[in-house]
């Protein structure tokens, strides 16, 4: 019987961010994004979980698309905000400010 | 008409979750602004995704059922796919069975409010310095006194305060109240939770912190920094239309007298 294959280690596969929630109801979280998409929102399914009234249940996904990280709106009621200006998606920039409701998520890309 | 909005919320002192939910619009739905507050009830996380369903639904419904302008049967028809979306979602999880949501919304364009609430999260009028409850308080009590079983000093500290004789999602049907407003110069129409009034802050006092300077952002933070002050027992969360005053209009301008 052939020796099971041993699941790769997680390598890093490209540029790493960090999401942190710097003021809000859930200020003084950080999250580290990656490989995978990470989902926000008001429900216990999300990786990242605001307990905020103005957030929605799924509220916006951080994405990398290449070595660019995106912000994507999920339909949100009260809309997701980068920099002040309401947004569908949009491409991140080190140092960006996200709002989701009452929470202000400052985003940045490690080792930049 | 020009209106400001603001908001606030706040899960209180004693609970650590915050069981309301609330959306602010401006411009969408065929609307100026779309102001809705909803506090959830039931066990586990369950008030919570009761009150945020609410508020997603009717949201959705207004933004793509195709209409415009504050109409009470738009509304209405909202608040109905909510109770049902609400409704459904606790028949298949048996953590969620029971939950509910209060329901009050403001739907507002040239100066005309569409209103619709279910349950006791009141909405109020402030006009020329003078609240007026613009909701039908859906509490047992209050209930009692529209059937003239009790007098209304009964009903203030009745122990059965909390328990509502209509809410969103609880049953197969809901029965919302309705009524369409037109507002004036300086008006504010002010959605809340019940936790101003679990507080003990009356209605003159919040007016009175809301509208003492022209900073509406600021007069709702000042709310919620008096609820936390008096122990804020319960979550509080609050949203505010206001009619700006044109002063190019007006010689003098009207007086706040809260």
């Amino acid at each position: 019987m052939p020796a099971r294959q041993q699941p790769a280690a997680s390598v890093a596969a490209g540029p790493q961010a960090e999401l942190t929630i710097e003021s809000g109801p859930d200020a003084g979280h950080s999250h580290r994004a990656g490989d995978h998409a990470v989902r926000m929102g008001r429900s216990p399914d999300n990786d990242i979980i605001l307990r905020d009234p103005a957030t929605s249940g799924h509220h916006a996904r951080l994405e990398r698309r290449g070595d660019q990280f995106w912000v994507v709106d999920l339909g949100s009621t009260n809309g997701t905000f980068v920099n002040g200006e309401s947004i569908q998606e949009k491409q991140l920039n080190q140092g960006d400010r996200l709002t989701l409701g009452q929470n202000s998520v400052h985003f940045a890309v490690l080792g930049a | 008409m020009r209106l400001r909005i603001a908001w606030a919320t706040d899960p209180g002192l004693e609970r650590e979750e915050n069981e309301d939910s609330v959306a602010v619009w401006r411009h969408k739905a065929g609307l100026d602004t779309l102001i809705v507050v909803c506090d959830g009830m039931g066990g586990h996380a369950a008030g919570q995704e009761a009150s945020s369903l609410a508020v997603s639904t009717v949201t959705k419904v207004l933004a793509e059922d195709g209409e415009e302008g504050p109409d009470v049967e738009r509304l209405t028809r909202a608040c109905k796919e909510a109770n049902k979306a609400v409704f459904m979602a606790a028949q298949d999880n048996p953590d969620w069975l029971g939950m509910g949501s209060t329901m009050v919304i403001a739907a507002i364009r040239a100066g005309e409010v569409a209103l619709l609430n279910v349950g006791d999260s009141p909405a109020y009028l402030f006009r020329n310095g003078f609240a007026k409850l613009i909701s039908q308080d859906h509490s047992w009590p209050a209930e009692q006194v529209r059937l003239g079983l009790i007098k209304a000093e009964e009903a203030a500290n009745h122990p059965q305060k909390h328990k509502l004789t209509r809410a969103v999602g609880v049953w197969e049907q809901v029965q919302p109240f309705t009524d369409k407003i037109k507002l004036e110069e300086g008006d504010a129409v002010v959605l809340c939770s019940d936790g101003v009034e679990t507080a003990g802050v009356s209605v003159e006092e919040m007016g009175r912190l809301l509208l003492k300077d022209g900073n509406l952002d600021r007069g709702a933070e000042r709310v919620i920094e008096r609820c936390r002050e008096l122990g804020a027992p319960d979550n509080v969360t609050l949203a505010v239309a206001r009619v700006e005053v044109d002063v190019t209009k007006t010689a003098v301008l009207p007086k706040l007298k809260i």
